[in-house]
């Protein structure tokens, strides 16, 4: 098998790991672009692409092509940069087709249908479950991991496996299902699903939080090592258990700052939308939240 | 590509935050003394497989390694460790952190245990302390017991004069392994670029 090379870039901001997956031993230069993030100022309605030039920067220094822009998941903490990045380097937005579930929970706070299709034409492409695709030479397929949110989606490519939220390093956990369309339940199933893999595989979180541990940010651990020390997910964990715990850790948290110009945006596949007047607003729904 | 290349301190104002690591490979306590102010990564030279520490940060293969001790013989043995696990770009910031204090890089002023409220002693006074104690030990026992102990003091002796020649300590990288030189951090900790002061509710 053909093992990828990753390059992570973390955003400390909102703790988010963005991927540039490739194959030095492959011919072709092809890569693909994993969950980036449009720096966004929640105060003045800014947005920079600092974070995002990084990962232009780093793909057309190596001489990459990037075939894939991809995502996890619909993000409630951070703005996916998948439009600005397809501006700069080509290639396909794509994610699940499950989104199409999100697309619709959605609706009825934001009623963004005219600049946001239900259908999800908005991205080049909606994966269905177990579809195997290709990264140049790299094989990959995607397994739907769902409990954060319905639509979370795991790329595995090569011996690489792309989790976003479903499960953080092992000091962290797991990601939280307490928002719409969350379930501790699926949550559990999808971590089984992981844990199943060959031991070897690595693991690359979607976020990390590691302030508790006292260590810098790191974006990956082996299979094994999450089978015998995720806090929360190990494999010794039982399915009351863990949804008692995950339910429990999930009570009064904070909504993200940036929950709703990320839903908005991402949900367009990282378009602000139509304009009036050539201004793009954010919707904020009074006490739907 | 076969070796490390050495820079002088004062570069280390040129390497850039994005696309480049700094590594200072000293042990817990001394890091957590005194370190480099801008984003940089810490792992303990006996703690360090290049490998697995590059992966783990999302580094690929060519992204420029630069390695920090406290004068550069550490940050050597380091180097060779990256250059053995193939990595073709790996850099030695020569004369390590006190020649990085010396030429204006902005270090933290050294606060022995601060943290800790322990008094924390410098690796090389540690060094002169262990020597000294043994060469006593050797010319007390020698005189007392049997002229054999003199050679204990022999041994230091030459052994001092060799580290002189070869800036290559034996003493400090076995102190290095003491328990008291490794309470400060559980295993690596890291400066680079941390979560903000309170990144406002997660996805964890
Ligand atoms: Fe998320």
């Amino acid at each position: 098998m053909l093992k990828p090379d990753v390059r992570g870039f973390f955003d400390p901001v909102t703790a988010t790991w963005s991927y540039v997956v490739w194959s030095e031993g492959a011919a072709d230069k092809k890569c693909a672009v994993i969950d980036s993030v449009l720096d966004y100022d929640m105060a003045s309605g800014r947005t920079a692409t600092g974070s995002a030039d990084k990962l232009v920067a780093f793909v057309k220094q190596k001489g990459l092509q990037a075939e894939w822009i991809l995502e996890t998941h619909i993000h409630a903490d951070h703005l996916t940069a998948s439009r600005y990045l397809k501006e700069k380097l080509g290639g396909k937005t794509a994610i699940s087709r499950h989104i199409l579930e999100v697309l619709k929970t959605w609706q009825s706070v934001f009623h963004n249908e005219k600049d946001t299709p239900l259908d999800g034409q908005q991205f080049d492409y909606l994966f269905k479950d177990d579809e195997t695709f290709s990264v140049g030479a790299l094989e990959a397929r995607i397994i739907h991991t769902p409990g954060h949110t319905p639509a979370d989606t795991t790329y595995i490519i090569g011996d690489a496996v792309f989790v976003g939220d479903a499960m953080f390093l092992p000091d962290v956990g797991t990601g939280r299902c307490d928002f719409p369309g969350g379930s501790a339940a699926d949550s559990y199933a999808s971590t089984r699903k992981l844990l199943a893999l060959p031991d070897d595989y690595r693991m690359y979180v979607g976020h990390d939080y590691p302030q508790k541990s006292n260590r810098g940010p790191l974006c990956l651990a082996t299979i094994a090592e999450q089978k015998s020390a995720n806090i929360l997910a190990n494999q010794g964990v039982g399915r009351d258990i863990f949804i008692k715990n995950r339910i429990e850790a999930d009570k009064d948290k904070d909504v993200p700052l940036l929950l709703l110009p990320s839903l908005q945006v991402n949900l367009r596949a990282g378009s602000f939308g139509s304009s009036v007047e050539g201004v793009q607003y954010i919707k904020i729904p009074v006490d739907k939240i | 590509m076969s070796g490390y290349t050495v820079i002088p301190a004062a570069d280390v104002k040129k390497i850039p935050d994005a696309n480049a690591v700094i590594v200072d490979v000293r042990t817990p306590l001394e890091h957590q003394t005194q370190r480099l102010l801008r984003p940089h990564e810490h792992m303990p030279l006996d703690l360090l497989n290049p490998k697995d520490f590059m992966l783990r940060r999302g580094l690929d293969r060519e992204t420029p390694v630069y390695l920090l001790c406290r004068g550069g013989t550490r940050a050597r043995a380091a180097a060779e460790k990256f250059i053995a696990a193939g990595y073709p770009n790996v850099h030695v910031i020569e004369g390590g952190i006190v020649a990085c204090e010396g030429c204006g890089v902005e270090v933290s002023s050294a606060q022995a245990g601060a943290a800790t409220g322990t008094k924390i002693i410098s690796l090389e006074r540690q060094v002169r302390i262990a020597a000294g104690a043994l060469v006593v030990v050797g010319s007390i026992l020698g005189y007392f017991l049997s002229p054999a102990f003199y050679l204990l003091s022999l041994l230091v002796g030459a052994g001092l004069v060799y580290a002189g020649i070869t800036d290559r300590c034996g003493m400090a990288l076995v102190l290095t392994k003491a328990p008291w030189n490794k309470a400060a951090a559980a295993g690596a900790c890291s400066i680079i670029a941390a979560p903000g002061p309170k990144s406002p509710g997660g996805c964890a």
